[in-house]
């Protein structure tokens, strides 16, 4: 790896390459693939081509317009990928937009994100809002759904998918966050406040809230007196 | 028969296998993702598969995943033959390479249970010259080591092994190709062999081999 930097203050335009570390704090665009140790968007960024680092980091705005690798993405400010995300750990604690799909050892989600297509990771850790388009699988999936609005995730599979709802900081006010789903399948799945057409699992279990078509269950089955469920089986 | 259909519901019971398995094998691509199909019923959406496909390809898994990392079982069945890996056990039943060949490569660099697709056509290359008499095992000794050593500089490339003999001398090597090569009078090459045709000819093999199992491999792009 190279010892170059790319630093663009004020407005610019360059084309990519290998660097170590790209740093935009004005408006800035990278026009071909890039590969870096570190990118560091500050102000407002794009990359135009397809993007590798160890490090991204977006406190301001940015948009790829391409495939992004990397280590470790974090986003704080708002960000759009208008293809597919790799990464070992992806978190994110402003807004985040991904056209495409996202690979992924862990995710988090602090503030919001949007998936077009499908999520695949090791975690996926969320509290605050998220929709997923396609199918979000996961070894283990923690959702702590709160009041900053409904998530949506078309189809959920697993090995443990955990759904409960966080008080907000004023325990008085009624949350109203709450998960909705057409499926949901996995091993051990805990749920509130879930509205969903199928559950299926070896364990489930549903907290209050929840709101479900069928649920198909091999082992273990239990279901809270708030929740309506209008159909369930063992199979 | 060969396009009929399985739900997921079916497989599960079928197989014993759980939901999260088929998440988790999904995940490391162990299934490929054509083989989920997507249909409405009147329950609302179902995921099908291929039946005969996903059935073997779950035996397979459930066989290899006591002694094999996922991701050990998920290169053996890529469909990127450059990314593929066999086992050798498999490899001497499909007569792919010759049980003399193997030994060979194990006496040089140890018994490995799963060979790389580098270290398949290294026994491949030996294989063929001893097959076909041109090397004698000492000097299939030689052509391993050259493989091993040298094959990263013109991996990609095109290259050709070779072997040159003088006066019970034996030298091996690897050259760039295209390349002319004129030895002196008394030298004679006694095998020479072009790596890439040897690749190619190992992937048809083993597409060939693999078809007879009805298996896809290798035939997905």
């Amino acid at each position: 790896m190279t010892n170059k930097d790319i630093r663009i203050n004020g407005a610019g335009m360059t084309a990519g390459g290998d660097f170590r570390k790209v740093i935009i704090r004005g408006e800035g665009s990278i026009t071909t693939d890039l590969k870096c140790a570190e990118f560091i968007c500050r102000g407002s960024g794009r990359a135009m081509g397809q993007m590798m680092a160890e490090n991204v980091r977006v406190a301001g705005q940015a948009n790829f317009h391409d495939d992004v690798q990397a280590k470790n993405v974090r986003i704080f400010g708002q960000t759009e990928f208008l293809r597919n995300v790799q990464a070992d750990d992806f978190g994110i604690w402003g807004q985040a937009e991904v056209q495409g799909n996202i690979q992924a050892e862990r995710v988090r989600i602090k503030g919001r994100l949007t998936v077009q297509g499908d999520v695949e990771a090791e975690r996926f850790e969320a509290i605050g809002a998220f929709e997923v388009n396609g199918l979000l699988n996961a070894g283990t999936i923690q959702i702590s759904v709160k009041s900053f609005g409904p998530s949506k995730v078309k189809e959920i599979g697993g090995d443990e998918i955990i759904v409960k709802r966080r008080k907000g900081l004023i325990g008085l006010l009624h949350s109203r966050g709450i998960l909705n789903a057409e499926s949901i399948e996995g091993d051990e799945i805990y749920l509130e406040f879930t509205k969903a057409k199928t559950v299926r699992g070896t364990n489930v279990r549903l907290g209050p809230g929840c709101d479900i078509e069928t649920v198909e269950y091999k082992t273990h089955y239990h279901a809270h007196e708030d929740s309506v469920v209008q159909k369930y089986e063992k199979v | 028969m060969e396009n009929e259909l399985i739900s997921k519901k079916e497989l599960l019971e079928l197989t014993g296998i759980s939901y999260g398995q088929l998440y988790r094998w999904k995940r490391k691509n162990l299934i490929p993702e054509e083989w989920f199909i997507r249909k409405s019923t009147f329950t609302g959406q179902e995921t099908f598969f291929p039946k005969q496909k996903i059935l073997k390809r779950i035996d397979k898994i459930l066989n290899m995943k006591d002694h094999l990392s996922l991701d050990e079982i998920a290169a053996h069945v890529s469909p990127n033959p450059a990314a593929i890996t066999v086992e050798t056990e498999q490899l001497l039943k499909q007569n792919i390479v010759s049980n003399v060949a193997v030994k060979l490569f194990e006496e040089a660099f140890g018994k490995k249970p799963i060979l790389n697709f580098d270290e398949l056509l290294t026994i491949f290359l030996i294989d063929q010259g001893l097959k076909n008499g041109s090397i004698s095992l000492e000097e299939g000794r030689l052509l391993l080591h050259v493989m091993r050593d040298h094959y990263e500089n013109v991996k990609g490339k095109n290259g050709e092994l070779i072997l040159i003999r003088k006066l019970g001398l034996q030298i091996a090597m690897i050259i760039g190709s295209p390349a002319e090569l004129f030895i002196e009078n008394e030298a004679r090459i006694a095998y020479r062999a072009n790596i890439a045709q040897s690749i190619e000819a190992l992937k048809e093999k083993l597409e060939a081999n693999n078809q007879e199992d009805g298996n896809e491999n290798g035939k997905q792009s």
